[in-house]
């Protein structure tokens, strides 16, 4: 009984063993004439299109492009259009709508394989049509998230006013039920780039959810839209730290137009509870410049008990030649060495270093005397490789200067 | 005699429902694959890979690449980590003591220069000796730091990363353009936090590179790496797949995988003493998110693609699979607690079971399956017809599981486009039963020896 039932699992398997194999070899030979003819197809109808679009008639042409949906030919002929859709965009779109591949994949949108419905909502994407918005809403309702997160981007991709705002409308749904990502999102609302900068603002106005400001705040700050300085002005003080942080985000692109009573506000941040609220200050007062003394400010971020926050501010201080050379001193010679070895490092990195150097043949007895200390102390602390570049091959009387400064520190 | 005859009978019975078992595992692990892949190779029609390369929201990502003594091929994995599609990365070498010039033909090749950095021992490592830069690449820092192994170098890495992402890869291998931003997909797409992402790991050797990018992929005239290729395949495509469906991923290989550096560095980094620190970082992460009660995932997919030398010679060979073995020997017997402990769900009830008993022990059992059957059958316990149908029906399924790794591959990616790939890859998966199974068998046996006497050293593999 035993000796039947091994038999018969050997010829089972021997059995599946020929049945996969006789399948791989049709497939080879299947796929293998397809693409052939794909490539026949696709060299044949090129110059065609290509000659149609140029010569803006697509008319002429349209009799000899039209094909059985699902044939190679209407395959190939749809990957011809989507290649030269970015030269004739809107002629392409003529195209699609007239060989009925938009009908095609209008009619794909009701298919119950979840896969072809899939598909058919992101070429409805690619081909970019105003009119697929309406037939593309109908996905937003759908109970699978799969089917959701391909319809926002499909949206994303047809990037008009209207689709940003089918989008918006369903964004605490999407968000909150379909836990569409975060990062999904915001890739889908900065497709519509500037041109959609104006509803995000109105739409961040609007709601009060406080992860979904945080992701019109962030996505704001890619754009150059720079009204969004107000909303993100207004959500400075908002209880959920994630939005204040989005808000600096924001601030920090158009930090040119902050005046005084702005800066008050944001100064007053570099107190907050949460680290990373802070390092966006830090972030910030890098980037300011003369609009009010915020040496005192840096001064206490450099040496913020969070590391990001040490290390922005040390990078912002770096930058920042108004400060004076006194801070830097004044923080070298503390107590704190994770901010002084962030100092070093950031002026190592900067052209701050440089300075450094040729402030050693400056006349200014204070500005040498100062740059002189800093490098020693720099030097001291293992941070010498720009002062031996600068030694092999620089000025002599610079050189002159650093060989004493590094003989102090062998003595 | 009695007692040995019956000893011998009932271990003859144990082999049976022992490979019964394992077998049906595998059965149902290829079932899932199938089902799985081919779908998988449906969804990439709508993937959003050119959304995530030209998205400003892509999270920035360091690669990591440790080497030692790499002096002949890191140029080559360089030069295809910066022919990579990804907007925000940046690529740190650690120099892991080499001697052999590797650092100077960087230094040379990159008209690198030293540079005094901050080195924070957030993770502990071993003393970092110079740090190196070019000004005019940002992207790429050279860490140059005293002997201290892999997992180590790696620590070292992240140490010095600034992206919340690492990825590792091996100083001998050539990913595809593609590939970082495919296994950054899952990453973004998952509302469960994915800790950790791997890609599929291919045999190079046989293929010709042109500027870091495969460009024709080949067949080796060496059996032995034929029998390595037919290996990957299957354990690639069907092995790691099934066990993502069933959210059950143990492995990701240390060659090409994404961390999150956050969740590494709660986790302690990289296990310096381990000889499979690829595995038992993952088994940490498992063990750190549930003892925390932290949402996690940990993805494989199948279609980034990393390409890396495997051994040319038997001895090669030998020392990477000892390795291997007892890094696994290694992870099971110190995470023993996670083995049917409900608290880690399936990991503990299904995933670390299975690779105690079939992984680890599978060697143990096979090795003394090929000396007490035939005893048995000279002892007069077994009939000659049932041992030759009972080999037949091992030899039979082992053909079959080999198969289907390469017809998985043809319905799915078919990277291996000739005819003459498919006829000889078909035959050496019916020639790795004779032989080339038997010896890797014999390699994990002899690791298991190894472990027991306390023999576990990192045996450095030479792929010539």
């Amino acid at each position: 009984m035993i000796q039947e039932v091994i038999i018969l699992i050997v010829s089972l398997i021997v059995f599946l063993i020929l049945v996969f194999f006789l399948i791989a070899v049709l497939r080879r030979i299947r796929s293998a004439r397809r693409y052939k003819e794909l490539d026949r197809t696709r060299a044949y109808y090129l110059p065609v299109i290509q000659d149609g679009l140029e010569k803006g008639d697509i008319i002429s042409i349209i009799n000899d492009l039209i094909a059985e949906p699902v044939s190679i030919k209407f395959k190939a002929i749809e990957e011809l259009l989507f290649k030269l859709k970015e030269r004739f965009p809107e002629l392409v779109k003529e195209l699609f709508v007239r060989l009925g591949y938009v009908s095609f994949y209008e009619n794909m949108l009701y298919d119950k394989n979840m896969i072809n419905k899939a598909t058919a909502i992101d070429r409805l994407g690619e081909i970019g049509l105003e009119t697929s918005v309406d037939k593309l809403s109908q996905m937003l309702k759908s109970d699978n998230r799969e089917i959701i997160s391909v319809t926002v981007r499909a949206l994303s991709n047809i990037a008009t006013l209207e689709a940003l705002a089918l989008i918006l409308d369903y964004l605490p749904g999407l968000f909150e039920r379909w836990l569409i990502t975060r990062k999904g999102i915001e890739a889908a609302l900065l497709k519509f780039g500037d041109k959609g900068s104006a509803l995000l603002i109105q739409y961040g106005k609007t709601i009060s959810n406080p992860k979904i400001i945080a992701i019109i705040l962030d996505t704001l700050s890619h754009l150059n839209n720079n009204q969004a300085i107000r909303l993100a002005m207004d959500n400075l003080n908002h209880p959920d730290p994630e939005v204040r942080a989005k808000s600096l985000k924001v601030i920090e692109r158009f930090s040119d137009l902050l005046n005084g009573k702005d800066m008050e506000k944001i100064l007053s941040l570099s107190k907050d509870p949460a680290w990373f609220v802070r390092l966006h200050v830090a972030k910030i007062l890098g980037k300011v410049n003369g609009k009010r003394d915020v040496a005192g400010y840096l001064e206490k971020l450099v040496i913020d008990e969070n590391w990001q926050v040490r290390n922005e501010a040390a990078s912002a201080l770096s930058k920042k030649a108004e400060v004076g050379l006194d801070l830097i001193l004044k923080i070298l010679k503390g107590k704190d060495r994770y901010a002084i070895e962030s100092l070093c490092e950031e002026i190592e990195r900067t052209a701050l270093c440089r300075v450094l150097i040729y402030n050693l043949t400056s006349p200014d007895r204070e500005v040498y005397k100062k740059s002189r200390e800093i490098l020693k102390i720099m030097n001291n602390l293992g941070f010498s490789t720009p002062l031996m570049e600068y030694l092999q091959k620089g000025d002599e009387a610079i050189a002159m200067e650093l060989k004493l400064l590094l003989s102090e520190k062998a003595a | 005699m009695k007692v040995i005859t019956a000893l011998i009978l009932g271990f003859n019975y144990f082999v049976g429902i022992y490979y019964s078992f394992f077998n049906i595992i595998y059965s149902v692990l290829l079932c899932i694959s199938l089902i799985v892949i081919i779908k998988y190779i449906k969804r990439l029609r709508y993937a959003p890979v050119r959304e995530i390369n030209y998205s400003p929201e892509t999270p920035p990502v360091s690669i990591l690449i440790a080497a030692h003594n790499e002096r002949d091929v890191i140029l080559r994995t360089l030069e295809s980590v910066f022919s990579i599609n990804y907007p925000f990365y940046d690529v740190i070498v650690i120099n892991d003591g080499s001697h052999d010039g590797t650092l100077e033909l960087l230094i040379d090749k990159f008209r690198l220069k030293r540079i005094d950095m901050v080195y924070r021992n957030i993770l502990k490592t071993a003393p970092v000796k110079a740090f190196y830069y070019n000004p005019e690449m940002p992207n790429f820092l050279v860490i140059d730091k005293v002997r201290s192994g892999k997992a180590d170098s790696l620590n070292c890495g992240i140490n010095m990363s600034r992206s919340p992402y690492i990825c590792t890869i091996d100083a001998d291998s050539i990913v595809e353009p593609d590939a970082l931003i495919r296994l950054m997909i899952p990453v973004i797409e998952s509302p469960v936090p994915v800790v950790a992402c791997g890609g599929v790991v291919r045999v190079l050797n046989g293929s010709t590179i042109e500027k870091g990018i495969v460009k024709e992929i080949g067949l080796p005239e060496k059996g032995l790496i034929i029998f390595q290729i037919v290996e990957y395949l299957r354990a690639f495509l069907f092995g790691r797949v099934g066990w993502d469906a069933l959210r059950s991923i143990l492995i990701l290989s240390g060659t090409f995988s994404l961390f999150n550096k956050n969740a590494i560095i709660s986790a302690g980094g990289f296990h310096t003493r381990h000889l499979a620190e690829d595995m038992e970082i993952i088994v940490r992460l498992h063990e750190y998110h549930r003892k925390n009660k932290k949402p996690y995932s940990i993805k494989f997919i199948s279609d980034p693609i990393c390409w890396t030398e495997v051994p040319a010679t038997l001895k090669a060979l030998a020392r990477q699979r000892r390795r291997w073995h007892m890094g696994l020997m290694q992870t099971i017997i110190e995470y023993r607690k996670m083995i049917f402990n409900p608290f880690y769900g399936r990991i503990g009830l299904i995933i670390f079971p299975y690779y105690l008993f079939f992984e680890t022990l599978g060697p143990v059992v096979e090795f003394l399956g090929y000396l007490i059957v035939p005893a048995s059958y000279f002892l007069g316990l077994l009939s000659l017809d049932f041992f030759f149908l009972f080999l037949l029906l091992a030899i039979i399924y082992g053909i079959f599981l080999s198969t289907t790794g390469i017809f998985l591959e043809e319905l799915t990616y078919r990277r291996y486009p000739g005819w003459d790939h498919l006829v000889r890859l078909l035959l050496f998966g019916i020639l790795e039963n004779f032989g080339y199974r038997q010896i890797n068998s014999f390699f994990r046996f002899q690791a298991t020896i190894y472990y027991l006497c306390g023999k576990r050293k990192w045996e450095h593999v030479r792929k010539d």
